[in-house]
């Protein structure tokens, strides 16, 4: 697996909108990535409405402490995980604090 | 590295917006909740030590040479070990509170494929924390349990044997602890029991750490 980036398609600088489609999940399937990291995944892909390129963090909890025989849920079990565009670049319209172009989706996630 | 597999599934609408959002405002407030969190069990811990501190005003048995061997060594290692987890648990609630003082390679960030690296270093850097506050949590707990223990044994344990005399006389010889003196003649408490010696006819009269020596 490269550690590269995928390279993504041009950007479209979207009007933000809260929207999905059942479509997008496999769209962004096609583009994801998948890497482990401390108590969960991140998905790195393309967002299927902005074509922005981003990375959803699916933590399995947030404040932990010391359990040595914790596994993420996601290390061991299909998760849905519902994702959001988190692209970095600018959207008209989209409220402060907030990000990516609004779009959202969900994908399910199987350890092999 | 286990690998995954990713396929679309249905959106369920705007709750998974909602929950993803959740998910994402939280993963990026980790830290610094923790953070707060871990200054505040600082300073509830070093209150705690504090209060510890004050059994001092309580006055017991201060010095544990009054105490038999076993007791003063027992009494010396739950200080040493008392003393080493307090200041491991202060150095792992310090660097949950404060951060690590060591720094990051910086190509660990670059080389990634990640597009919001610095999610990825708070979310490591939160888990790190959680663990080294938990960590200073114990070890703060066992600090304080081995410190009362060794109060405890200073203040309650036996005290060490009392110097014992041992008589010579022309009839034979008396060790034991001093009983009484009275009109010339000493008591001594012997291992078979009270013995009498008149003092003046002693031929020698010594100290000893125990009868028998």
């Amino acid at each position: 697996m490269s550690n590269e980036p995928t390279v993504s398609s041009q950007h479209r600088p979207l009007k933000f909108d809260e929207v999905t489609n059942d479509a997008y999940g496999t769209e962004f399937a096609a583009s994801c990535e998948v890497e482990e990291i401390a108590r969960g995944v991140r998905l790195d892909g393309i967002c299927p409405r902005c074509l922005g390129e981003m990375s959803h963090h699916e933590v399995d909890s947030y404040v932990r402490g010391v359990r040595r025989n914790a596994t993420p849920r996601l290390k061991t079990a299909t998760q849905v995980v519902p994702v959001l565009c988190t692209c970095k670049k600018a959207h008209d319209g989209r409220p402060k604090g907030d990000e990516g172009c609004g779009a959202y989706w969900s994908v399910e996630v199987t350890p092999r | 590295m286990t690998g995954y597999d990713v396929r679309g599934a249905p959106s369920r609408g705007l709750v998974d917006r909602t929950v993803a959002r959740a998910q994402r405002d939280l993963a990026g407030a980790t830290l610094t909740k923790l953070r707060a969190k871990a200054v505040a069990w600082r300073n509830g811990l070093g209150g705690l030590l504090v209060g510890l501190a004050g059994f001092g005003l309580v006055k017991g048995r201060t010095d544990i040479g009054e105490l038999a061997p076993g007791y003063a060594t027992f009494a010396g290692a739950s200080l040493l070990v008392a003393v080493l987890a307090g200041g491991i648990g202060a150095m792992w609630i310090l660097r949950a509170a404060h951060g690590s003082l060591s720094t990051s390679a910086m190509k660990d960030v670059a080389a990634g494929r990640s597009r919001d690296p610095i999610r990825d270093v708070d979310i490591k850097e939160a888990q790190e924390s959680a663990r080294a506050l938990t960590l200073g949590g114990w070890a703060i707990g066992i600090c304080a349990g081995f410190l009362v223990l060794a109060v405890g044994v200073t203040w309650y344990g036996p005290t060490k044997d009392q110097p014992q005399i041992a008589v010579t006389t022309p009839a034979g010889d008396g060790c034991g602890k001093v009983v009484r003196l009275r009109e010339g003649e000493l008591t001594l408490k012997t291992s078979a029991g009270e013995q009498e010696i008149v003092l003046a006819d002693a031929t020698g009269l010594r100290v000893v750490e125990k009868c028998g020596s």
